[in-house]
């Protein structure tokens, strides 16, 4: 009797223990909010495009520059640096996207110099303040916005990367009377979407704390350096 | 019983065929029946396995890797039989039914020099042959054959992305991996962070990107096509996305690859790329 008893209630811990991690694990954060694309367009001149639209990110040196990063739906921490207003983005298939990225933070030396220029996006080009550009100054680099172009059978290639100039410290700590950053770099580029397919993108400068090459942090949690871009 | 020179008297050993006839027979013959029917067995499987799940063979490495699998499969089959049809032997020939109260111990073994000292010169044997094919075989990644210049490529490796520079082409860099058939390629191999893998499944190279080390490994793509490079050491956050292609093109196509990325083509290459 006594060994049925043990048998069971060690059952009964363990269903309880099972279901409390599942519970936990199923209340915990997944996705940050969505930012879909803006449609501009539902024509285009460009061969192969049947739209176009636009997004606009921004990149901070702290993440209490992100709303939903303050708000009751922003978990984890509000100081690491991070893309902002989200990194979890929808663009449309067969599309022209232009994005546009407000650049706040500053920055330093690329480990390498091969991300310093700019792959991917038409003409293989972007614009700086104005300034069209197809690489920038390896020596001050703030950050990347990287498309990862990884092999599959059921999805288009897409592999983009910008290379993010960065601001002085200077102007990196510039803001108005609300606190709001005043003194961004303007980057804005263009690239084509093909059929529908889901893509991981991160910021390829190491930029989270300094605990393993910089990769700690912001760089190796979910949702600060890192996202997903979604065509559909 | 005979009689030896003395007079005294001899037991004298049964027929064979009443001996296999005996219960202590039949489980001999039982055991060599597993032995057999296992090698065979498992020897079927050494052959079919290699090349029903492994990738498809796309360089002179991969080839290697699966002639290895082979051979091993092959030597490892008798063996591993003769454990199986010892320990069948076992279970079956010192079985105690539930009536039967066991010994408090085993009967002593007696020493035979000749199953001791066949059995360490087969072991050893065994060992150093496969010892020496798998040190040739592995000497054959760092070892380039006499002929075609190699292409040397450097493979950098940061999370979560693999660049490749092509030094001796104009120093062109890429972030996919381009290759031209039938000739030598040396990969020279870093990292800038963490420690990565570099892992061409289809081609059977797998090395470690160190940060601040150059590990160098080569290989001959031996098959037109597209395949698989990956990481395969955990690197972090998005270590399952770093990963990109390789693409296996005749040497005319190589040179017009690297021409289109700004590089030059080494048309120093004897053997090499011009000649597809």
């Amino acid at each position: 009797m006594n060994t049925l008893v043990g048998a069971v209630g060690t059952v009964a811990v363990g269903a309880v223990v099972v279901g409390a991690a599942a519970l936990v694990l199923h209340s915990a954060p997944t996705e940050p909010p969505l930012l879909t694309a803006t449609v501009t367009a539902n024509s285009s001149s460009t061969p192969g495009v049947t739209s176009e639209a636009s997004l606009e990110l921004a990149t901070y040196g702290d993440s209490s520059q992100i709303t939903w990063r303050r708000t009751n739906g922003g978990q984890g921490p509000h100081d690491w640096v991070s893309y902002g207003p989200t990194t979890n983005l929808q663009v449309p298939s067969h599309s022209l996207v232009t994005v546009t990225i407000q650049q706040y933070d500053s920055g330093e030396p690329i480990p390498n110099t091969f991300l310093a220029t700019v792959q991917g996006t038409v003409g293989g080009t972007m614009t700086v303040d104005g300034k069209t550009v197809s690489q920038v100054d390896s020596e001050s680099i703030g950050h990347t916005f990287t498309v990862h172009n990884y092999p599959s059978s059921t999805q288009d290639p897409l592999y983009i990367n910008v290379p993010l100039p960065a601001v002085s410290d200077d102007e990196a700590e510039a803001a108005d009377a609300a606190g709001r950053l005043t003194k961004p770099h303007v980057i804005t580029f263009q690239f084509v979407t093909g059929s529908a397919g889901t893509y991981a993108w991160n910021c390829e400068f190491p930029c989270g704390d300094g605990t393993y090459a910089k990769f700690g942090d912001a760089m190796s949690s979910y949702g600060y350096m890192s996202g997903t871009l979604h065509v559909v | 019983m005979s009689v030896d020179t003395e007079g005294s008297e001899v037991p004298t050993r049964p027929p064979v065929r009443e001996r296999l006839a005996s219960p202590a027979g039949k489980l001999v013959v039982g055991v060599g029946v597993v032995v057999v029917v296992m090698s065979a067995l498992l020897l079927a499987f050494g052959i079919w396995w290699p090349n029903a799940s492994l990738p498809t063979t796309a360089s002179d490495t991969e080839d290697a890797v699966k002639s290895t699998i082979l051979v091993f499969s092959i030597a490892a089959a008798p063996v591993m039989a003769l454990v199986w049809g010892i320990g069948y032997y076992s279970l079956r020939h010192w079985r105690h039914g539930s009536g039967d109260e066991p010994p408090e111990d085993g009967p002593p073994l007696r020493g035979s020099n000749r199953i001791a000292v066949g059995w360490v010169v087969v072991s050893s044997v065994l060992t150093a042959f496969l010892l020496v094919w798998g040190l040739s075989e592995l000497t054959s990644t760092t070892t380039l054959a006499a002929g075609a210049k190699p292409l040397v490529v450097n493979v950098t490796g940061q999370q979560w992305l693999w660049t490749f520079s092509y030094p001796e082409d104009g120093g062109f860099s890429s972030p996919d991996l381009t290759l031209p058939k039938d000739r030598p390629v040396v990969f020279q191999v870093s990292s800038l962070d963490v420690i990565h893998s570099f892992w061409l499944p289809e081609m059977g190279i797998k090395v470690d990107a160190n940060p601040s080390v150059t590990t160098t490994v080569s290989t001959t793509p031996t098959l037109l096509g597209t395949f698989q490079v990956r990481c395969a050491e955990l690197c972090g956050l998005n270590h399952s996305y770093m990963e990109t292609t390789v693409k296996v093109l005749d040497g005319p196509a190589f040179d017009a690859w690297v021409t289109a990325h700004g590089g030059k083509p080494d048309v120093t290459a004897a053997g090499g790329t011009s000649n597809g």
